[in-house]
């Protein structure tokens, strides 16, 4: 299958400190893939460049086998390229729905509408719909963001990348934060992502790891340690040593 | 309470406090068209100050040039009234334009000075450009024709009123219904947080641009109804003084909600009125106690501290 996602020989450096290291990887449509590593190891950096909120010192972004680099996020958002953020970015003034919708609305290119009429008005309605029955806040439509519980927002935050219908999707550390009695909604959501997306997700919590990745890369440096199947990251000894025994 | 309950609710009250405001003070009309076109300017002001969330000392540059704008073409074209708001909201929407696509990338202080900087420029070029503008003596000896042909602008400026009352009230309906629209919605978002909303694929700057000029827009309208109502145009209108002026009532009213600028401006005016009767030098001290009063109290303005107490005084009538 042709790749959606293809990154070759990243790298970025702020002022003499190199974060992103020659870093290679690719996301078909329908791949799981975990990007893991320990703190400052360059996880979100590399989320940051992809998504375009950051400019690369070197290498390449590709999407649909076409250079990305030079477009900026937004322009990477309009091609299907979207990401959530490690600390939830809500808006703050806005009820649940109206932040869900203010998504729809530059999803569907509706930012100079006036008015809510006519059918893409209809369609976003019923995306807002979809999303908070999905994740189970239907409860909490018309609640403030801020209000929320810190795990409430946090399906909120991926909610919003929801409902942009992404063909790529990075979730960077989706479940920290939240409580165990609500990860478990998190969880079902993220296995619930329709199957032809790909997904790059960042996570610290090796159950959450295990259980959706296929493939799981380990970043060290700001550099690709190695990467592999669950059972391959599983069984190597290096790995076990640096990364999974630090965080057991 | 619906929806259409509450949208014909808020589309009452600005006749009704019109109505009020003719029967309370009869012989005041002129200086209550003043109010009526403060508070629309004000209004624009909210726009930028709550929905963009910036905050400016050069909002009376679209007004100044609204004013001028309305003025030298009643004076040199044609004096029909309702054509030249149209050259108001023309001259205010293209100054704003003009200067958004230069202040729209700019954030904070760099913002404040920027506006700052443009009001001080126009100010300067107007006042050089003494064939055209008059000077620092302004444009007068304005005369508009009878609105809609039939209605003569009397002395007592009670046409006048009527006129800047309606234009308010319909700009008022018009930024409610923009304020819930995608339009709206988003500009309080990019408000939030812009960076999140280029992350969904916003294009936060052309936003920022637009809502600017829906701003200046209006700002112009409002200083073609000054220009055709008080028949003067000074410099003044184009000043960072009076932009100030405009924040403060905008800051007492409470911003982002639109019905803080209505009550801030009809606050500030009255104040203003009264209290510099009673004292026309220290009026201002009695405007700045009051501010300060307001930023420690009531964070959300007058307008805020009213609602608050209407909430409280209904859930005590509840229980
Ligand atoms: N804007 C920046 N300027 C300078 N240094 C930065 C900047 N952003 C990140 N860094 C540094 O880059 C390194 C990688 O940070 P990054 O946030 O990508 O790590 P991470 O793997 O996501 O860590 P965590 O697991 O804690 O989220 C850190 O040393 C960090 O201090
Ligand atoms: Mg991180």
């Amino acid at each position: 299958m042709n790749n959606l996602l293809e990154v070759r020989n990243l790298s970025k450096s702020f002022g003499g400190l190199q974060v992103t290291r020659n870093v290679d990887l690719t996301i078909a449509p329908g791949d799981r893939v975990a990007l893991i590593g320990p703190n400052g190891a360059g996880k979100t950096t590399l989320v940051n460049l992809i998504s375009g909120v950051l400019d690369p010192t070197g290498g390449e972004v590709m999407l649909d086998g076409s250079k990305v680099t030079a477009l900026s996020q937004r322009q990477r958002a309009h091609r299907g390229l979207i990401r959530t953020f490690q600390i939830t970015r809500l808006f703050h003034s806005m009820t649940v729905a109206d932040t869900l919708r203010v998504a729809a609305i530059q999803k569907n290119g509706m930012t100079y509408r006036f008015g809510w009429g006519g059918r893409s008005a209809d369609l976003i309605e019923k995306s807002v719909e979809r999303v908070l029955t999905d994740l189970r806040l239907q409860d909490r439509r018309d609640n403030d963001v801020s209000l929320l519980a810190y795990g409430e927002q946090r399906l909120v935050e991926l909610g919003v990348a929801l409902i942009m219908e992404p063909r790529v999707l990075m979730l960077d550390e989706p479940a920290a934060g939240v409580p165990q009695s609500e990860s478990h909604i998190i969880m079902d959501a993220i296995e619930n992502l329709p199957a032809e997306l790909g997904v790059l997700f960042i996570e610290h919590d090796m159950d959450l790891v295990f259980r959706f990745a296929r493939r799981i890369i380990v970043l060290v440096s700001g550099g690709v340690f190695c990467t592999g199947t669950p059972d391959e990251i599983a069984a190597n000894e290096d790995v076990r040593a640096m990364y999974l025994g630090e965080a057991s | 309470m619906t929806n259409t309950q509450r949208t014909l609710g808020a589309a009452a009250v600005i006749p009704i406090v019109a109505v009020a405001l003719v029967v309370i003070f009869p012989n005041q009309q002129a200086f209550l068209a003043q109010i009526a076109i403060t508070a629309l300017l004000v209004l624009s002001l909210d726009l930028v100050v709550g929905f963009a969330g910036l905050a400016t000392l050069g909002h009376a540059a679209m007004y100044g040039a609204g004013a001028y704008a309305a003025a030298l073409y009643s004076l040199h074209v044609w004096a029909e009234p309702l054509t030249g708001l149209v050259v108001g909201i023309l001259a205010g929407g293209l100054v704003a334009l003009v200067s958004a696509l230069m202040l729209m990338r700019a954030h904070g202080l760099t913002f404040l000075m920027m506006t700052v900087a443009i009001t001080q420029i126009i100010y300067e070029i107007v006042n050089k450009s003494r064939a055209v503008t008059g000077g620092d003596d302004g444009l007068y000896g304005i005369m508009m024709q009878p609105l809609f042909g039939r209605f003569e602008f009397d002395f007592y400026g009670r046409l006048a009123f009527w006129y800047a009352a309606v234009v308010l009230w319909l700009v008022f309906l018009l930024l409610r219904h923009i304020a819930a629209s995608p339009f709206g919605l988003t500009a309080r978002a990019v408000r939030d947080d812009g960076g999140r909303v280029s992350s969904l694929g916003g294009g936060i700057f052309a936003h920022r641009v637009a809502l600017y000029t829906l701003s200046g827009g209006i700002a112009g309208l409002a200083g073609a109804l000054s220009a055709q109502t008080v028949q003067v145009v000074g410099l003044n209108t184009l000043s960072v003084t009076y932009s100030a002026e405009i924040l403060v009532m905008l800051v007492m009213g409470g911003t982002g909600r639109l019905w803080g600028a209505l009550l801030g401006a009809l606050v500030f005016m009255m104040i203003h009125h009264y209290a510099a009767e009673v004292d026309p030098v220290r009026w201002m001290l009695f405007i700045g106690a009051m501010l300060v009063m307001i930023v420690l109290f009531l964070p959300k303005g007058l307008f805020g501290g009213l609602e608050a107490a209407v909430n409280r005084l209904r859930e005590g009538a509840r229980t």
